[in-house]
């Protein structure tokens, strides 16, 4: 499988890190209270996913080449990246 | 001994003969041969004995198809196993031998399997051997004794292997009619192409001699079109090359047989563009006892024939249900065979056809099958009977059964891919179906010629020329068939082997589909039909038909298995390419590493990395070398080679706001000139990493990491700069190899350190404890960190890598009148664990909080920062986590057993599970204190320090009564690092 | 049900075996069930059987999209152990491996479990006090583990590599000898006939499309024959637990990966343990066909393709041969890749919906196959009581909220390096 780097074009898998679902950070609410429990928003964020059989909005990192983070949309059934956008 | 070589023809040298051994004895073959077709030539006809019932077997097929012969070939370390006879070329010397029998093939006492074979029909395995159960081990050594097939090879292979990557803007699979029509229409279409074929030569092996095309004859035209691909200079043609398997983004593995320097060279093509044009394997017929030496495909004997000139019989009987196959026999005839009949199970043959064998003086039994062949240890005669008519048989004298049950295309990429085959009625095959949906072949790939089912010349011709050219991708192939759809009759004859390597009968197929076992799958892996190592290519619709006949249903409603990859084995050897011994995954060593070499330094593996564990001097042991070293460092000074650390280069406006994202303490009051310690988590909350960040300008920062972390670390500060904080004004650096490193640590570091004269002040209060200062050292360019692992007054000192061997040298010069010794990473681990300090991986194992390592107070309360909010969490904040303590004995003199778990006392006594209340994460011996110490993580730790635990080590037999205590074991004010 | 037997199968064989009855009935779906497992695998089968067996729930139907034991009961490698560090997964394992030991008597089908010991390699000191730690934890917990010098292993391993020049030498290792392996396929087969025998419908082509609720409780499943009403229905569909979650308009806290594996050519017996190197990321046995069962990380990218990519086998074959080189003469005959629920702390997921009546078992990441047993009867257990089993009481789904997680490598929420 080869990946689209959007800076250096498709490369081989073997040069990537994975970085998972391309999920938004939850902003902190602010002020900060530090011993307060996470709410769902932020448990969501770290531990649930969507998982979807097709489209997947997802991050790699050109590791082994221009270290660009960056997110594709690639379907999860075929492999077939279907854009790429620089994150 | 049936087979012979014709006085004429083929395409092999008769004036190259070479010699050979096939079971001790010796043979002679020609240049062009293979082992199959020699043997053949020789008049060899018992090669092998079938996997389960150990009955005689002989050649079936010409190429991958070959369920049967499968030889060992070679001696010593290259010896190799499971080799299949037609797929091994003749060459000088060449060894091979009869596996899986004994004591020998003609002779083997395993045929005592056939004697009781309807005690142990598909899958007994399952219905028995289950009581008592104590007695299956026994069991299951006989079966492990009995199974396998050839000897495992026993020593390292010497060969070596190579990958090559490619891309091909058009990658043709197969260099038949139609893949030449295919590559040559590609031409004008392509800048970069490769054409495959896994023989020899190119042109393919369906085409007749006398067969022409536009005009030219077939020879002439294959070597005009062979012309033309290289005088354009765009094609790579690889002849003795393999496409094996198909993968996501359209890459293919090809394995190319390489007689030099490499034995095998796997290429991973990235193409555009995918024409298979694989051609396709013939079907035999099934009848009692197909499995005898001599019945063979026609295909087969036919091109043993045409291409080596060896002829498998003197007398044949035809078996087939379509027209093509005739030409078999009219060869064979031509070359001097007798042809007993031909007999085809269609009721109606065409009269041209019939004609033919008239004239020929062949004996034509249309709406015929055969029943039963006879003969012991190869074909003597056979039993045919008119279709339905099993009263009324006829019996033939011959030594050579031919059969031929039409082609079936060698789809078996397109379904790598995902491609669906469709059943074809007309052609009584399963042929590439158009791409339909996710899951679905890649548009890029199309088949031609007969992989698509197209079986005359003509259409082989255009539809190659159509591929080649981009046209039909995609769409469905056009028909072709001619005559009437194909019978495969099954008559009731017991020994009916539908998968010749596993001994799969029809009988097994019927008892599977009985017991409930429907899909196409259940049957398969019930019965293991298919999943030899021909990989069932032989066995094509023979195993749906009888599967569906046996429910009641059409072939095409129970669908197809899917084949997996690789198409035809892979050598793994061609798998590992290069990538073995230090290859595997090269080791790196730091500049100062000749120098650990030349001194006696004992290396492990950290990471990537090579690092001196200890220098050991004549006399020591291993432990000896590390008190030394511990000790002197504590005692006098020590030198240490760090140049392992990740270091990354931080720079621009934005550095501190990054710091404060990934650190759990604060970076922005950082001044110049200082250093920090700090540490991450990561968004779950555990502690990834600790690590010295130092703010060499306003603008310019300089971060250490540990050692297993440096590519990890990197990627999550981009990640942080470039995904979370997009927008940041920060340069990130890896300058882990640009910088040599190395720390001299002990009381009289200092001393040492001014006899370098550096050209900068290092007085307490110029350089303090965490501080930073650059300049010359010894004359080089240097960057002194005053920062400690060790508990000691400590400096870590940063050149350029091709300077660090030159300051290490200056280093131990200088250090001989300060008692100077090098030290290793044993040492450096015994004094950070006599003060305490965590190391990711130990003491921070993924699953530990800043707290649990009585960092708490470390964390910022002010700012957001990776992983904040899950220390929140109620599980995370428990009072009976487990926490960072020091272990001593109670009983000095005792050692502490590594990877203890931590019990309370009277627990040991406890039937199992005993409760565990934490475990050693870390131990040393420690010189300072003379005793033994460690580091663990023990629940509610801290609360409970001067208690007595014991560390339980059931492994090594010991239970060893431990005391908490504090982790920082030597000088908790910390006054010596900042002496 | 007929009994399996070795008389059995004589008097068969003297006609022929004609009438061995069919394994499990193939029947039509009723129209209402008390309690639907969907999932044909090992464990929706094992669920099934035991919620007969144990709880006398006989009015049970198991949904299965294609063919019985198709998913990754089919594709995985077969190793059964209880090898764990953390006491819960533990205690788990190791109900699951006591039943395995009984497992072909109690199904009357030989499910072929071979205890012939389970090897962790280790190539550094840090490694070696790893698995005295495991080992420790192991024979306190009450599995056995025993430690491995160089010497053993070699005799354990004739063909294994340990010269010190090695590029990761090897130092010792851990055994589990009550470890092993069995027949994938035959768990699947064992179950279902056993289940069929005691009442239970197996109906096979038959995929869910959709939950059928009534406010906060599931009433049944729509499929794709026809709608079927239930009392409870239970997901055991590793690898899809996502999408069948998802049309509870639950997210999970895992994801689907593909794992790959690859077998050689049959040989003759060369490695009689199962063998596995953390550093090199490499699992190795040899069937009692003869093939040399390889496997390793996963991919590393979310996947439902159940293929792979080349590079990654690659790395299984380059790690393999770094253990035993005398392989890379033999060839690799197949490859193939499951759908595996990577969950996001390692550790599976037995647990009750917030839809009542609606009950999950996955998350299996690479240890769904030697877990069957206990899945099943925790499962069928958590189905008929409403109550977590004893031994699987950790695995909720709340223990992402409140931190309890149970993260065996300590790998935290990125399941692709569990």
């Amino acid at each position: 499988m080869r990946i689209p780097c959007p800076c250096c074009g498709l490369r081989a898998m073997a040069e990537f890190t994975y970085g998972g679902a391309d999920v938004t950070r939850p902003a902190a609410a602010l002020p900060l209270d530090p011993s307060a429990a996470p709410d769902a928003d932020w448990n969501d964020y770290v531990y649930r996913r969507d998982n979807p059989a097709g489209p997947h909005r997802e991050l790699w990192f050109h590791a082994a080449g221009c270290r660009r983070w960056f997110a594709v949309t690639r379907d999860t059934r075929t492999n077939a990246f279907l854009s790429e956008a620089v994150a | 001994m049936s087979g012979w070589r014709a006085a004429s023809g083929g395409r092999i040298e008769r004036s190259r003969p070479i010699e050979f051994h096939f079971n001790g004895r010796r043979y002679v073959g020609y240049q062009g041969d293979t082992l199959a077709s020699a043997l053949i030539a020789n008049g060899v006809d018992l090669l092998a004995r079938s996997f389960k019932y150990h009955r005689p077997r002989g050649l079936v097929a010409y190429g991958a198809d070959e369920p049967n012969a499968l030889v060992e070939v070679g001696e010593g370390a290259r010896r190799e196993p499971n080799v299949k006879a037609t797929q091994v070329r003749l060459v000088p010397g060449l060894v091979a031998r009869s596996q899986n029998c004994w004591p020998t093939v003609g002779f083997d006492l395993m045929a005592v399997n056939d004697l009781i074979a309807p005690l142990i029909p598909s899958g007994f395995y399952y219905k028995t051997f289950k009581w008592p159960v104590a007695a299956w081990p026994f069991y299951e050594r006989l079966i492990r004794r009995a199974a396998g097939m050839g000897r495992a090879p026993a020593e390292p292979d010497p060969d070596a292997y190579e990958t090559v990557h490619r891309h091909a803007d058009c990658l043709v699979i197969g260099g038949g009619v139609a893949g030449l029509a295919a590559a040559e229409a590609a031409l004008d279409h392509a800048e970069s192409l490769v054409v495959v074929d896994a023989l020899d030569t190119f042109g393919g092996l369906g085409t007749a001699e006398e067969a022409r095309i536009d005009g030219q004859p077939y020879g002439a035209w294959v070597e005009a079109v062979l012309a033309r691909l290289r005088a354009s200079g765009k094609v790579t043609l690889l002849p003795r090359c393999t496409a094996y398997g198909h993968y996501d983004g359209d890459q293919v593995g090809l394995i190319e047989e390489v007689a030099g320097a490499v034995r095998l060279r796997r290429w991973m093509i990235d193409a555009d563009r995918i024409v298979l044009a694989t051609g396709a394997f013939e079907r035999p017929l099934l009848f009692g006892a197909n499995d005898r030496p001599g019945v063979m495909l026609a295909g087969a004997a036919q091109a043993y024939l045409n291409r080596h000139a060896a002829v498998p019989g003197r007398r044949c009987v035809l078996y087939a249900n379509h027209d093509g196959a005739y030409e078999a026999a009219f060869d064979l005839q031509r070359a001097g065979v007798a042809i007993a009949a031909i007999v085809d199970a269609r009721a109606t043959v065409a009269e041209a056809l019939a004609a033919r064998c008239r004239t020929a003086g062949i004996r034509h039994l249309a709406g015929h099958m055969i029943a039963q062949s006879r003969g012991r240890r190869r074909v003597t005669g056979c039993v045919v009977h008119p279709v339905g008519r099993p009263d009324a048989t006829v019996a033939l004298t011959c030594d050579l059964i031919l059969t031929s049950g039409g082609w079936n295309p060698a789809a078996h990429l397109f379904t790598h891919s995902g491609g669906r085959l469709r059943h074809d009625a007309r052609i009584g095959a399963l042929v590439p179906d158009a791409p339909s949906g996710p899951g679905g072949p890649p548009p890029r790939m199309v088949a031609a010629g007969a992989c698509a089912g197209l079986f005359e010349l003509a259409d082989c011709v255009a539809s190659g020329r159509a591929a080649g050219a981009g046209e039909t991708v995609g769409a469905a192939p056009m028909p072709s068939p001619s005559g009437e759809p194909p019978v495969a009759p099954v008559g009731t004859a017991s020994k009916q082997f539908v998968d010749l390597q596993n001994d799969v009968t029809v009988a097994d197929l019927g008892l599977a589909v009985r017991e409930g076992y429907r899909s196409v799958e259940h049957v398969k892996r019930y019965t293991t039909l298919g999943m030899g190592t021909d990989q069932g290519k032989l066995i094509g619709l023979n195993g749906v038909e009888i599967i569906a006949a046996a429910q009641g249903k059409s072939a095409a409603a129970i669908g197809n298995s899917r084949p997996r990859p690789p198409f035809s084995p892979v050598t793994f050897g061609a798998m590992a390419g290069p990538f073995v011994g230090d290859l595997l995954s090269p080791a790196r060593t730091t500049p100062m590493h000749r120098w650990h070499a030349a001194h006696g330094a004992f290396f492990a593996n950290v990471g990537s990395w090579r690092r001196p564990q200890f220098y050991r001097r004549p006399g020591e042991s291993d432990m000896d070398a590390v008190v030394r070293e511990a000790s002197n460092v504590r005692r006098q000074v020590g030198l240490t080679d760090v140049s392992t650390l990740g270091k990354i280069d931080l720079q621009g406006p934005d550095v501190a706001r990054l710091l404060d994202h990934v650190y759990v303490n604060g970076w922005s009051t950082l001044q110049p000139g200082r250093c920090r310690y700090g540490v991450m988590l990561r968004e779950d909350g555990a502690v990834m990493e600790d690590g010295t960040t130092t703010r060499l300008s306003d603008d310019r920062w300089f971060m250490t990491t540990t050692t297993g972390n440096a590519e990890r670390i990197l990627a999550h500060l981009e990640r942080a700069r470039q995904v979370d904080l997009a927008g940041l004004d920060v340069t990130i650096t890896p300058v882990t190899e640009q910088w040599g490193a190395m720390a001299i640590a002990g009381p009289r570091a200092r001393l040492l350190l001014g006899a370098l004269e550096p050209d900068f002040a290092i007085d307490n209060a110029a350089l303090p404890f965490m501080s930073m200062a650059e300049g010359r050292l010894a004359g080089i360019a240097a960057r002194v960190l005053r920062v400690s692992f060790s508990g000691e007054l400590a400096y870590e000192i940063y050149t350029a890598s091709g300077d660090a061997p030159a300051m290490w040298a200056a280093l131990v010069a200088a250090g001989d009148a300060f008692g100077l010794m090098p030290y290793g990473t044993e040492a450096m681990m015994t004094m950070r664990i006599e003060k305490g300090l965590f190391v990711p991986g130990f003491e921070a194992d993924g699953r530990t909080l800043p707290d649990d390592l009585g960092l708490g107070r470390m964390v910022s309360t002010k700012k957001e920062f990776v992983g904040r909010r899950s220390l929140g969490r109620s599980a995370f904040t428990a009072p009976d986590r487990k926490q960072l303590v020091g272990l001593m004995t109670v009983d000095p003199t005792r050692s502490i057993p590594r990877g203890a778990q931590i019990i309370r006392y009277g627990s040991a006594s406890l039937p199992a599970p005993v409760p565990m209340d934490g475990h050693v994460t870390s131990v040393a011996f420690s010189p300072e204190l003379d005793r033994w110490i460690a580091l663990g993580l023990v629940a509610g730790g801290r609360a409970a320090l001067g208690e007595t635990r014991i560390a339980a080590s059931p492994l090594t037999n010991e239970m060893v009564p431990v005391m908490l205590c504090d982790p920082v074991f030597i000088d908790p004010e910390g006054r010596r690092l900042r002496a | 049900m007929m009994p399996y037997s070795v008389f059995a199968l004589a008097r068969q064989a003297l006609t022929g075996h004609r009438s061995w009855p069919a394994a499990w009935r193939d029947p039509a779906p009723r129209a209402r069930y008390q309690v639907i497992v969907i999932g044909g695998g090992g464990h929706g089968l094992a669920t099934a059987y035991y919620l007969a067996k144990t709880y006398g729930i006989t009015d049970v139907a198991v949904l299965e999209k294609a063919w019985l034991g198709g998913g990754n009961t089919g594709r995985n490698t077969a190793i059964v152990r209880s090898n764990y560090l953390l006491t819960a997964n533990s205690r788990f394992y190791e109900h699951a491996l006591k039943l395995w030991e009984g497992l072909s008597a109690d199904l009357n089908f030989n499910v072929m479990f071979s205890q012939r010991g389970m090897v962790n390699i280790a190539h550094s000191n840090a490694e070696i006090s790893a698995l005295h730690r495991r080992g420790n934890a192991m024979r306190l917990n009450g599995v056995d583990a025993e430690l491995l010098s160089r010497d053993d292993l070699g005799r354990l391993m004739p063909g294994l590599d340990l010269s010190a020049a090695a590029r990761f030498p090897i130092l010792g290792g851990l055994i589990q000898k009550r470890g092993g392996t069995a027949r994938h396929d035959a768990v699947a087969w064992g179950y279902a006939r056993a289940a069929d025998a005691r009442g239970v419908d197996i109906i096979q082509n038959c995929e869910v499309t959709g939950l059928r609720r009534d406010g906060d409780r599931v009433i049944g499943v729509e499929t794709t024959r026809g709608p079927i009403a239930a009392d409870k229905v239970a997901i055991c569909v590793a690898g899809d637990s996502g999408r069948l979650a998802a049309m509870a308009g639950l997210r999970l806290p895992m994801e689907s990966h593909v794992l790959q594996a690859l077998v050689s050519e049959p040989v003759k017996p060369m490695l009689d343990v199962v063998a596995v190197s953390g550093a090199l990321h490499v699992y190795i046995n040899q069937s009692d066909k003869g093939e040399l069962v390889m496997g390793g990380d996963i991919d590393g990218c979310n996947s439902y393709a159940q293929r792979g990519d080349p590079h990654v086998l690659d790395h299984v074959v380059e790690s393999a041969a770094a253990l035993f080189p005398a392989i890379r003469r033999l060839r690799m005959m197949r490859s193939w890749g499951g759908t595996v629920d990577m969950s996001m702390d390692g550790s599976p997921i037995i647990t009750r919906l917030p839809l009542a009546g609606l009950y999950l078992n996955g998350g299996w990441c690479y240890g769904g196959f030697k877990g069957t047993p206990a899945a099943g009867t925790a499962m069928a257990h958590l189905v008929a009581t409403d109550r977590p089993h004893p031994v699987a009481d950790r695995f909720t789904l709340d223990r992402f909220d409140t931190g309890d997680l149970l993260d065996e490598r300590g790998s935290g929420s990125s399941p692709w390096m569990h």
